[in-house]
């Protein structure tokens, strides 16, 4: 596990070498290949929510029920196809760029500055959280040992590489992380006695678990709800947009999200059959957040286990590397030098970026050591933000030309305050499932479609000034080139991602399928 | 027993892979 997290940090340094100015830190000079921008969004976009929690979510769920979290990577192709590609052609910097370049605005770059701030700092405390919680109970390691090898060890490479050692280490994370789930289910399936103790055994010892509701028989607005949570955490997350920064151009970063996407689909159904397969070899655990850990000492050889723990630990610090990052890209650029004016010349901003990210390292550490509730909790609320926020803001100002920063604005600021709002004073004291069934629809969903009404009427009510329509004119000219000035695919070798896209799933869940009928 | 509800649900899981790859064909032919 140490090699693993080691020849992390090496490659991660490697990558500083690499680093020469401003748009090297912050968008990798903005020349990621098919092959990085796969590792890179598979990586951030497997954070230890999906690690650990998706396990644990196979475990207490069932595997069908646990599939309307793969929704998540609905968003992830709602997100390249619709976001992704147009954001990759602004050639911007920070997510907040685009918000205050479309609407010419300050205040719309101060908002977007705030949910980035919020929600990243919560859903990397619940990373760090999630990671430190899984090597203390995996190998003994105290749990502030944990947190602090987690922070320092990011920070470090972070602070030298930047945008270059996020994506290179993603890249490796990615192999490992693959590899350990690969040798890993095997095992687990055999622990467990087999496809036929699953398919026979398991489902007298836990009825239901089978069922596409799940063991407890949940109502089909809970499975939509969980299924829209993770779609528009991942349609807008900003350190998943800034993913599409670095992409050579528009078609490489469509066929990465793609090629991530394939190997991520296999990946997750892997990962939550075995947690529904741990069911039976550990029936009484007493936190579903204890079966990834409980199952990589338990249930697997030893080699293959300390592969597990590197993959908690790379799932972890694989997405905190990106937040922290944007967080400190935010911090310096976003505030520092666009809203309070600070004198930085663009060559100084990459130091202070660096230093950014020590500080935000180590005070993401500190508030990880405060053991905040349990990991998915946590993480759901950092997450749902940019849903209600972000994602309803983006698809209408770059898909509908009348929106107006009047209505963005305050369409956001309805998004935020009701999510808040309805998620800690509702929502979190009747618990998900009863507010699901009592409302129709979750929490982060109902803000979104408060956004999206508010966004739109105060559109309607009145045009944009001049300079703010012309600023978006600009910016949607530059964003939607006209189809002959496009890239497009010239051979069959442009269809083979597509195609696979397609084949490799069909071939694994058929065999699943198989397998269980 | 395993019932059809879950196959139903691998089933949803599939198409949304072949929605994703279609999608992506589509809009290299057309230019992005």
């Amino acid at each position: 596990m140490l090699a693993a997290v080691i020849c992390v940090v090496l490659v991660g340094l490697a990558g500083a070498g690499r680093v020469h100015d401003l748009d090297d830190y912050y968008v990798m000079g903005r020349n990621a290949g098919t092959l990085l921008i796969a590792g890179t969004f598979f990586a951030t976009w497997l954070s230890v929510v999906t690690f650990v929690g998706e396990v644990g979510l196979g475990w207490s769920w069932g595997l069908p029920m646990t599939l309307w979290t793969y929704a998540s990577l609905w968003g992830a192709t709602i997100f390249a196809l619709f976001v992704g590609v147009p954001l990759r052609r602004a050639e911007l910097l920070t997510a907040p760029d685009y918000f205050a370049e479309r609407f010419a605005s300050r205040r719309m770059r101060s908002l977007a500055t705030l949910c980035l701030l919020a929600g990243l700092s919560f859903y990397a405390v619940g990373q760090i959280t999630g990671a430190a919680v899984a090597l203390e109970v995996g190998t003994g390691l105290p749990y502030e040992a944990s947190v602090g090898l987690i922070a320092v060890g990011v920070t470090v490479y972070l602070a030298f590489g930047g945008m270059v050692a996020v994506v290179w280490t993603d890249l490796v994370m990615f192999v490992v992380m693959t590899l350990a789930v690969g040798l890993a289910v095997p095992f687990v399936l055999d622990a467990a006695g087999g496809m036929q103790a699953l398919t026979e055994e398991l489902p007298r010892q836990v009825p239901g678990i089978w069922a596409w509701n799940g063991p407890e028989g949940v109502s089909l607005s809970v499975c939509l709800g969980h299924a829209l949570v993770w779609l528009g955490v991942t349609a807008s997350a900003p350190h998943l947009m800034t993913r599409a920064y670095a992409a050579r151009d528009s078609k490489t970063f469509l066929n990465g999200m793609l090629l991530g996407s394939i190997v991520a689909g296999p990946f997750l159904l892997a990962v939550i059959g075995m947690g529904t397969a741990a069911r039976l070899a550990l029936p009484d655990l007493p936190s579903r957040d204890l079966v990834m850990p409980t199952l990589a000492r338990e249930l697997v050889p030893v080699p293959v286990g300390c592969l597990l723990f590197a993959g908690i630990l790379l799932a972890a610090t694989s997405t905190i590397n990106t937040q922290v990052l944007t967080l400190a890209q935010a911090l310096v650029k976003d505030i520092g030098r666009d809203l309070l004016r600070l004198e930085l010349p663009l060559d100084r901003v990459t130091r202070v970026t660096r230093g950014a990210v020590v500080v935000v390292g180590l005070v993401l550490g500190g508030l990880a050591l405060a053991r905040p509730a349990t990991v998915y909790t946590i993480a759901r609320w950092g997450g749902g933000v940019f849903a209600c926020t972000y994602l309803p803001i983006l698809l209408l100002s770059l898909y509908w030309r009348r929106t107006t920063e009047r209505g963005a604005f305050w369409g956001g600021v309805t998004g935020l305050v009701l999510y808040t709002v309805l998620l800690t004073q509702v929502e979190w004291r009747l618990g998900m499932p009863a507010f699901a069934d009592r409302f129709g629809l979750t929490a982060n969903v109902w803000a979104a479609v408060a956004n999206t009404v508010v966004t739109v009427g105060l559109s309607l009510a009145a045009p944009p000034p001049a300079a703010e329509a012309d600023a978006a004119q600009e910016l949607l000219a530059r964003m939607f080139p006209p189809l002959a000035e496009r890239q497009r695919a010239t051979g069959a070798r442009d269809y083979v991602l597509p195609v696979a896209a397609i084949v490799v799933p069909c071939l694994t869940l058929g065999g699943l399928g198989l397998a269980l009928f | 027993m395993v019932g059809l509800d879950a196959l139903a649900m691998i089933g949803a899981f599939l198409a949304s892979t072949v929605v994703m790859g279609v999608g992506v064909a589509l809009l290299l032919r057309r230019g992005v």
